[in-house]
């Protein structure tokens, strides 16, 4: 399974990663924004994305996502801090598929990958 | 104190083998010989082709780590009195209280001192 | 940089002094100064912690330092130690620093687990507003620890144990 991880912090993306390879999942791909994110979305079978990045940011990500069809069902999981229970329900309404509070551990990873994917 | 001819150290870094051994030779092993190996699996080969007292060994250890290798010498007919002292970074009491169920003699964490392994190879 | 919380603080200032003392006999005293900055060419070690939080400790130091402990470690040598022996001396650190700052923090009953130390030259990739740094010095050296996978706000690991409304102060 490919994972495309979007943080604008390097090493949120790496501590991201280290839990994601922790559990097997190592066909990773990084991006810095929303905008770098959609240069890297072929093949992706799952997104974690950040909420506040600069160029683009998450709730804009999910939007351009969702637009094209090919990506209508693309699981996107939002990882956020803890307390953006606003911001949740935004994102849940415009296409998200889950949400996880950063920075995750895997058994939480695994836990909300399960759900969302359904595997 | 049983004399300690021959002792296995394991651990995948050469830093920490080198550690352990020379606190085990201030806590009294001075007179042993020493293997040490890189990992379980060598370990494991070391200990069916020597006569050991100690196996001394690391967790997390590429090929097969600690855990692994103590399940090994535990099921092994040949192998299974020998005491596995675990030495690993990641120790804490539930790790601890596991790993003796298991049948290891000992747990202790890092940093090693000599003080803390005079204390359990004269429990041997 | 993230302003620590005093428990996690503490928790780093004696796992470092703790690593220091037995394994390289050397004493250390926390830096003051927040503004420290290395001389000449750097090294960084870093390791992840997956469980119960996902984190990364990191430590930076001058390549003098760095081969200082090394010989401290394991004698003088002619040349100086090679490149190899350095880095895994230093991982060698940053696993025992790092297994004793989990060690404190984590409740007694429940296990924690580190991932693999990486080493490296140059200054570790870090951006101030995502880590926590804690100096030492050492002697004439200095020794940096970073702390990622800290709630900005509050300094403390973020750790999902304590999210679901148990003891935040989870150190023993």
């Amino acid at each position: 399974m490919k994972i495309l991880v979007v943080d604008d912090s390097a090493i949120m993306r790496r501590i991201i990663c280290n839990s994601l390879k922790s559990v097997g999942f190592n066909d990773i791909v990084e991006a810095g924004n929303g905008a770098e994110a959609l240069e890297n979305i072929n093949g992706v079978n799952l997104v974690l994305t950040d909420w506040n990045m600069p160029v683009m940011d998450g709730l804009t990500l999910v939007k351009e996502i969702r637009k094209r069809s090919e990506f209508a069902t693309l699981p996107i999981i939002m990882v956020t801090t803890e307390g953006a229970k606003t911001e949740v329900i935004e994102a849940l309404k415009n296409g998200v598929n889950n949400y996880m509070v950063k920075p995750f551990t895997p058994d939480v990873l695994v836990e909300k990958v399960k759900a969302t994917i359904g595997k | 104190m049983k004399p300690l001819s021959c002792i296995i150290i394991a651990d995948d870094s050469t830093t920490a083998r080198m550690i352990i051994r020379r606190c085990l030779e201030i806590a009294g092993a001075d007179t042993a010989t020493f293997l040490e190996a890189k990992d379980g699996k060598e370990a494991l080969e070391l200990a069916k082709n020597n006569d050991v007292q100690l196996l001394v060994t690391d967790l997390n250890m590429p090929n097969m780590d600690g855990q692994s290798l103590l399940r090994h010498i535990k099921s092994s007919p040949k192998l299974s009195e020998l005491p596995v002292l675990i030495i690993s970074s990641a120790s804490n009491d539930a790790k601890q209280s596991g790993l003796l169920d298991m049948g290891a003699f000992a747990i202790l964490g890092k940093p090693v001192t000599p003080a803390n392994l005079a204390k359990i190879i004269e429990r041997l | 940089m993230i302003q620590c919380d005093t428990t996690v603080k503490a928790a780093m200032v004696n796992a470092v002094t703790e690593t220091m003392e037995n394994m390289a006999f050397e004493q250390v005293e926390e830096a003051t100064d927040e503004n420290v900055v290395q001389s000449g060419n750097v090294i960084w070690a870093s390791l992840p912690v997956i469980r119960p939080s996902a984190a990364e400790i990191s430590i930076e130091l001058s390549n003098d330092y760095a081969k200082a402990v090394t010989e401290a470690l394991f004698g003088f040598s002619e040349n100086g130690p090679d490149e190899t022996i350095v880095n895994d001396a230093l991982a060698e650190m940053l696993n025992t620093i790092g297994g004793r700052f989990m060690a404190q923090l984590t409740p007694a009953q429940q296990e924690f687990e580190l991932g693999l130390p990486k080493v490296g030259t140059g200054k570790t990739k870090i951006s101030p507003n995502d880590v926590a740094a804690v100096n030492f010095n050492v002697g004439e050296y200095i020794l940096r620890v970073y702390i990622a996978g800290l709630d900005p706000q509050k300094g403390i690991l973020i750790n999902p144990v304590a999210q679901e409304g148990s003891d935040e102060n989870s150190g023993r």
